[in-house]
């Protein structure tokens, strides 16, 4: 295992690049695969006391780093450009996420058809904004948790003291967040999604009805549990939840860097020139969009 | 051994530097067409959210002028690499694969230079390298 870890580490980072960190296959002690370190995780983070901010909060700040890509949320194996990996959904029994059939029947051909949102540039919407390919950083403020995302400059401002959402008619890529404490715990209720991101590259979707509740609890110093449910009766036949580790990027210096992802994207020129389109979302791909 | 994998695609994750690649390269390029690139570096497009390396390549008897998608800039930068050191003129080898349009792109993956630097180009994967 060790040997494999250090292959990786070579490989992604031949030529004159900086010593990487020595490899941790769990974080908090705990494996990474969702549904193991669910069971581990939460447990254990009931007995860890957070660093707290001055206002007394648990202190998340700081820069994070996702357990496995977002190409493909759903369990699978390796392929071109992509790294295999687990199922992140935790309380289905088939661990896939719980489609309707006609909405099943979309997601078969979704990749072959549209372009992926985020090689678009636009924003990755929730929850694939903690999942999405960059670095976080969470700052915290009295009755605020400002989430940062390095990939195109995606941002999100949680107000902790809660207070209802935005009316229904407002529609937003990153959707509405509202925030509360539960104990250790932020919770996040997010609404007022324009329906237009993906869970992922391999075209999962939601429709603008859905409603993600995050939460986020420290597991020790290093490491976060967060967890998103998702509730979206237009799409699938159940609420379902998806559980991923955050863990802390320690490396000395670090800081998010300008990514103007517009700049040079010919991703969008080459995937139109084989016959792909821009994702309408998944209500006006049936009809009958709002 | 699927466990192995999981695990081990973890630890990438958590211990390389995150490669910006947004996108499914399967959408653009073609797994089954790998391919070797000769050329003379004519220009390097050091921008978001992938970089490009330009090479004039030498096909039956006339000059093909390649387009070889890499990582973002940021990724790079973070492996330590930087615009200077790809000099206009270089002498470069590359792999990667063909894009599925059958223009002269390709997605790359590695490059070597004269000199002998092999650098990881860091393009193929949104998280690091690809695991065969």
């Amino acid at each position: 295992m060790k040997t494999i870890a250090a292959v990786l580490i070579f490989t992604a980072s031949a030529g004159h690049a900086a010593a990487q960190a020595p490899a941790a296959a769990t974080a908090a002690g705990c494996p990474l695969e969702p549904v193991k370190f669910h069971a581990c995780a939460l447990p254990k983070a009931k007995s860890f006391n957070p660093p707290r901010t001055p206002d007394g909060r648990p202190d998340m700040q700081g820069y994070w780093e996702r357990a496995f890509t977002s190409q493909d949320i759903e369990e699978h194996g390796a392929g071109f450009g992509i790294q295999a990996g687990p199922s992140l959904v935790i309380d289905t029994p088939d661990r896939k996420i719980p489609y309707q059939p006609w909405a099943l029947d979309i997601k078969k051909d979704m990749v072959d058809r549209y372009i992926s949102p985020l090689a678009s540039c636009f924003p990755p919407g929730m929850p694939r904004h903690v999942i999405a390919p960059a670095s976080h950083q969470i700052i915290q403020a009295p009755g605020y948790v400002v989430h940062l995302l390095e990939y195109s400059h995606s941002y999100r401002v949680i107000p902790t003291a809660a207070g209802a959402h935005v009316p229904s008619p407002v529609r937003l890529w990153q959707g509405d967040s509202r925030g509360r404490w539960e104990g250790n715990t932020l919770v996040v209720d997010v609404a007022n999604s324009n329906g237009l991101t993906w869970f992922d590259n391999a075209g999962n979707f939601f429709s603008d009805d859905v409603h993600v509740v995050e939460r986020f609890t420290m597991v020790d110093a290093d490491t976060i549990h967060y967890e998103a449910r998702i509730e979206d009766p237009k799409v699938y036949t159940r609420p379902w939840t998806m559980v991923s580790a955050l863990v802390r990027n320690k490396e000395p210096g670090y800081e998010l860097l300008e990514q103007a992802c517009h700049e040079g994207n010919r991703a969008v020129e080459g995937m139109q020139s084989v016959g792909l389109k821009p994702y309408p979302g998944v209500t006006n791909i049936r009809g009958g969009g709002r | 051994m699927k466990r192995l994998s999981w695990a081990v695609a973890g630890i990438a994750l958590l211990c390389a530097v995150p490669v910006l690649a947004h996108h499914s390269f399967s959408a653009e390029f073609d797994a089954t067409k790998p391919i070797t690139l000769k050329g003379k570096l004519t220009k390097m497009d050091w921008v978001n959210p992938h970089g490009w390396l330009y090479i004039d390549v030498a096909e039956d008897g006339k000059v093909v002028n390649w387009a070889i998608e890499a990582g973002s800039p940021n990724a790079l930068l973070r492996r330590g690499l930087r615009q200077t050191d790809f000099p206009i003129g270089s002498e470069l080898v590359i792999d990667g694969y063909r894009a599925k349009n059958g223009s002269p792109t390709a997605n790359g993956t590695t490059v070597k230079f004269a000199d002998g630097r092999n650098f990881f180009l860091g393009a193929a994967s949104e998280g690091t390298t690809p695991q065969k």
